[in-house]
Order: structure tokens, then sequence, then C-alpha cells
């Protein structure tokens, strides 16, 4: 994909969601009339400023596109061997396991989620050693807990059912 | 005057709770600052509850000395990750990152603590000296002033995002846009929550910050696992190089004066401070040189480092004299002033004259401090560089779920962290210019309500903003900001036609 092609996708998402909250600002309704400018207005004058820019970023993009094939000037891909697991690359499927963690933490807690965490994304990102992994993420788990939640007193998320009971246990 | 700050230096030195406190707030003012998502203002948040039951002096110690520590030590995770520590220092990753991978780390790392330390005093010594002063020109300023003042913060950034200028702009409207997520301050009308209740209080700017520079940072780096290792390592700190500082010394002159300004004028703190500084530098540099920023040139640290301390001394000048808080963290400040039982403002100058030196002293002293104890922190920092980043990584993510949780205890404040961390991982891969959203978040709740107050103190003339001076003043400042890249651009191609006709 070449950078005219990328630019258009961008100025198009960015239209999009302008429109999109434009379709939605109607919907406030001031319950306060004293005002002179209600909650409204504000919304209404950036979203106008950004479907403008986005007009504005597809015109000149149009404009250069035109100019760069006259010149005959392609943008050369870049081509790098990727490794790839499942056909995603690398950083997709760390952004998975990042959002499983994530939903995991509310439910399983803090103590079990971030250690399948750890141990799954070391392994990822190239750790060869399964022990180096366990171990790994077990110590940071209590580390975490214990620097955290016993003596910052931040509460951390204990997940439901048994696993709350469980996590009472230790923080 | 100069006898109560000597009474303010002894209370701190000679006390020894005061003296524990001085250094408790020094190590955690280091390690939390030096680590992502732990942000100077979450550590003084943290400390607010622990320090009820301490005398105020103590209190007041520990929780400005880890302001003043904060607003360095972010540097240091910005310089050799790439992660600033603190929202303060991400433009001091633009050049320190850069020069740390050209193998230069020492040298990044020292000029970041020569140039904190000589911003952090001389800010401490002007919220000391002329605070009064200052403070009453900032006094007689109004919502058109305050609004004025945003538009300029705002314009900056802009400017930044050079070539891309449409970009940038975009932006800052998303980032606008964010903030006027949640209840409306002025109204209490709901606005953009979808019925979620959970967007009730709008969207924190932790989360976004998280999101957008550490976890999609996370994730580019995930396929270049070993290179944190293999490029920043063997870190020999150089405090004092004398051919560096006579290239920087302007640059910090100027960057001490708008960061202490920029710190004073409210809502408006130490991460706009060097976000105006350092544009300012790449504009004030030579032609030939422009194309050196964002790729190691000490001016940047420089830049950066000098404006962010000196703009957070500068930010307590209206805490202090006012009552008004500059930033964040000074908010949090105001509020463990009421938890101890008083009120910031011009009579505390005069029925707590003691506790209001104490104060000054302890930022002197751990500003100073920095000159020393930052060496040998940097190398104990140093091992956790040296773990690959199979290791770091994970940590890296941990921190910014945890940091991003402590804020407000909230489950969805995570989610919203994913989602930018997403967000900033795609846009990056289209060169948007990350920091602008940030800007408009930072600036959005202040530019809409002074916006909005201005026009009601003028029952519905716009004109208010350009019929009082300082106001009209700030905004034509703003608009030869934002259009002057495109005006030099102009020319530039005139005179290269003219050259080549």
């Amino acid at each position: 994909m070449n950078q005219a092609k990328k630019d258009y996708i961008f100025y198009s998402i960015v239209m999009i969601f302008a429109i999109f909250f434009l379709a939605s600002t109607p919907q406030i309704q001031s319950t306060n009339q004293s005002f002179i400018i209600g909650p409204a207005t504000w919304p209404y004058i950036l979203l106008i400023l950004m479907i403008f820019l986005g007009l504005y970023g597809i015109v000149s993009t149009l404009i250069k596109a035109k100019v760069m094939k006259s010149e005959e000037l392609i943008a050369k891909e870049e081509a790098a061997p990727v490794k790839k697991i499942f056909h995603l690359s690398i950083p997709v499927v760390s952004l998975l396991v990042v959002i499983i963690y994530v939903l995991l933490l509310n439910v399983i807690g803090f103590i079990f989620s971030t250690v399948l965490f750890l141990y799954g994304i070391t392994l990822l990102l190239g750790t060869k050693k399964q022990l180096t992994a366990i171990l790994f993420s077990i110590i940071t788990m209590v580390v975490f807990v214990i620097l955290f939640s016993v003596l910052l007193q931040i509460p951390l998320p204990r997940g439901i059912g048994v696993f709350r009971e469980l996590s009472l246990f230790f923080y | 005057m100069l006898d109560y700050l000597i009474s303010g230096l002894l209370n701190v030195v000679t006390d020894p709770i005061n003296l524990i406190m001085l250094i408790a707030a020094i190590f955690i003012g280091y390690l939390g600052g030096a680590i992502p998502g732990v942000s100077g203002t979450m550590l003084v948040v943290i400390m607010v509850p622990v320090t009820y039951s301490f005398e105020p002096d103590s209190a007041f110690i520990l929780l400005t000395g880890i302001y003043a520590i904060t607003a360095f030590s972010g540097a240091i995770s910005a310089i050799l990750l790439r992660t600033p520590g603190t929202p303060e220092a991400v433009v001091t990753t633009f050049d320190g990152y850069p020069m740390a991978q050209k193998g230069q780390p020492g040298r990044a790392l020292g000029i970041a603590i020569f140039c904190s330390v000589v911003g952090g005093v001389i800010g401490t010594l002007c919220l000391m000296l002329i605070s009064p002063a200052l403070a009453n020109v900032a006094l007689s300023f109004s919502a058109p002033e305050y609004f004025a003042l945003a538009v300029m913060g705002l314009t900056v950034v802009a400017s930044l995002s050079g070539k891309a200028l449409a970009k940038g702009l975009i932006g800052v409207l998303i980032g606008l846009m964010i903030s006027t997520i949640g209840m409306d301050p002025l109204t209490g009308t709901l606005r953009y929550t979808f019925g979620s209740s959970a967007l009730l209080s709008g969207i924190d700017l932790i989360p976004v910050i998280i999101g957008l520079f550490a976890l999609s940072e996370f994730l580019k780096k995930t396929t270049e696992s070993h290179a944190v290792q293999e490029v920043i390592s063997n870190v020999k700190t150089k405090l004092f190089e004398i051919e560096i500082f006579k290239k920087i010394k302007g640059t910090m002159a100027r960057s001490t004066i708008i960061g202490i300004f920029v710190g004073i004028l409210p809502g408006i703190g130490a991460t706009t401070a060097s976000m105006l500084s350092y544009s300012e530098t790449v504009r004030w540099s030579k032609e030939k040189e422009k194309d050196s920023y964002g790729k190691g040139n000490p001016k940047g640290i420089a830049a950066s480092e000098t404006a962010n301390n000196a703009a957070a001394m500068g930010t307590l000048v209206p805490l202090l004299s006012l009552g008004i808080p500059g930033g964040a963290t000074a908010a949090v400040l105001l509020g463990a002033f009421v938890l101890h039982g008083m009120q910031p403002g011009p009579t505390l100058f005069s029925t707590e004259p003691e506790l209001m030196y104490t104060i000054f002293a302890a930022l002197l002293i751990a500003n100073l401090v920095m000159l020393i104890v930052s060496k040998p922190f940097i190398k104990i920092f140093q091992k956790i560089v040296n773990v690959p980043y199979s290791i770091l990584g994970p940590l890296i993510v941990v921190f910014c779920v945890i940091g991003t949780y402590t804020v407000r205890n909230s489950y969805v404040d995570i989610l919203i962290m994913v989602v930018f961390g997403i967000i900033g991982f795609i846009l990056e891969k289209y060169r948007f210019p990350l920091a602008t959203i940030i800007l408009g978040v930072v600036l959005g709740p202040l530019t809409e309500s002074q916006f909005r107050r201005a026009v009601e103190m003028s029952s519905g003339d716009f004109s208010i903003f350009f019929t009082r001076p300082i106001s009209l003043t700030l905004l034509i400042i703003s608009a030869l900001m934002l259009f002057f890249p495109l005006i030099s651009g102009l020319f530039k191609k005139r005179k290269n036609q003219e050259q080549e006709g």
C-alpha cells in the first residue's frame, strides 16, 4: 500500500468518525437553559472543523498523487521477512494476548491472569527456557502484589466467585 | 525573606522525620518516575492519604519532593526505553532516545540531569523571589485571556507536526473531542456517553497516554525483541561536558524562561511547557540544523528537560500564591492542603510562612540532590534495561495495566487504555503525530470552559476575544504560530525558484 492510499484511508476514517459524532450530537439536550452557549456548541465547532480538515486532506492527497504519478514515483513496499504465527504477525498475536489478559483480569483476578499472561507472552516474545518463563511469571506476580497491594494498598482486580475468595487470602 | 528561607532549610535538615521524608521522596520519586505508567501525579495521589497523619511540614516535604524529582526522573526511561516515565518527559523521547540509540545514552542522560537541575533550581528561585509579581500578571487574566492562552498551547503542537499539519490539527481535534465525553462541567449535561455509566466521568488522561505511548510502543517492539538490549547498554553518565554545554546554553536559558512562564499560567503544565520549548528551539535554530531534531540533537533534550523542570516549579506559583492549581498534580496538592486544614492562597504566606519556606527549601534541596543521586540510580536502572525485551515488555504491559487501574480503580479505564494502545499502534503506521491527541485531551476542558465562560461574560458577543488587548495579542501569536510553517514554506519555494531561475 503506498502513502497516498494510506492517506485516503486515514482521512476517510476521520470523516466517518466526525460524521458519526455529528449525528449523535443532537441527542445532547441541555437541562439548563440559562447558558448562552449550550453543551453541544463546542462539539459542533470541533466536528465541523474536523470534516473540513478531512476534506482538505483527501483533496490535497488527490493533487499530490497526481503529481507523484506524473513523475512516476511509486513508494517502495517495505517487504521485510516477517515471522508469523497462525498467519498473524507477532504484534497482532501480542495484542490478542494482551486483550485476553485484560478480559481475564476481571474474571479470574490479578494473580492468576497475570501469571498466565506473563508465562504466555514471555514464550511468545522469544524466551527459550520453560523454567525461566515459569519462575519469571510467578516471581513478578508476587512482587507486584506485595509492592502495590500490600505496601501501597492499591486494590488490584480480584475477579469473581472462587477467585475473589482466593485473592482475599493474599491481599 | 532570607531569614525565612534559612529557617526553612534548617527545618528540613535538622528535624530527623523531615529528613527521612525528604530521602523517601527522592527514592519514591526516582523509582516511580522512572517506571513508565507510574506518573508523578499518581505517586502524589497515592501518598496524599498516607500523609494524613503526618505534621504538615513532613507531609509537604514528601509530596512536593516527589513532585520535584518526578519532573526529572521520567527522562531516564524516556531516554533508555523511549517510554516516558511521566507525561512531562514525552518530548524528551524525541531526541533523547535517538541519541541513546546512536550509542550516546550517557551523554543524553547527562544533558537531561544537568538541564533538569538548572531548570529546577532556577524555577524554585523564581517561585520564591518573583512569584508575587508574576502571579499578579496572571491574576488580571479572565476567561477570554485563558481561552486565548489555551488556543496558543494547541496551535504550538499542531505546528510541531511539521509537514503533516492537517494530520496534526486532526489529532488536536480528536483530543479535544475525547475531552468532551462525559458530564459537561458547566451544565452537568451528559455528552457522548451512549448510555454507558462508565463514561459519565469522562475519559481520563492517564489511560489515553499509557495506551497511546506505552502499550502501542510495546506492540511495535514485539518484533525487535533484542534491540533494546543491544543498543542501549554500558551507560556512563557524562554529567557535564564543556563543549556540549556551550552548544546548549542558549537553549537552556530560553527554555528556563519558557518553562517558568508557561508553568505559572494556570491549566498549562510542564508537558505543554516542554512541547512549547521544543518547538521554539527548533524554530530558533539554523536552517541546516533543523533536520537534526528528532534524530538526537542535544538541544532537543535540553529544551525539554530544562523547560519541564522549570515549569514544574512554576506551576506551584499560582497554587501557593493564589490557590489556583496549575496542573493535575497541583490540583492534588491543593487537595492535600485542604486535607491538612489549610486553604492555599495569598493569606497562607502570612499565616504559615514557616511551612511555605520549608516547602521552598525542600524543593531547592530535592532539585540539587539530583546532581549527586542520579548517577548511581541510573546504574540501578541499567539492570532493567539489560533485561531482554521478552522479559521487559511483559513487565511494561503489567505496569500499564496497574498504572491505569490505580488512578481511579476503574476496570473500564484498562479497556480504554487497550483501545488507545491499538489506536496508537495503527496511527503510528500512518506516521501520525500521536502527541497532538494528548495535547487536545490535556487542554480540552480548559479551552472549552473558558470559551463558554468568556461568551457568557460578554452576554453572547463573540468579539470579546478580539477587543481585549491581552487576549487579542495571544490569539494573533497563535495564528502566526499556526501558519508560520506554511508561510515560511512558501517563501522557501519562491527563493528556490529564484535561485534556479
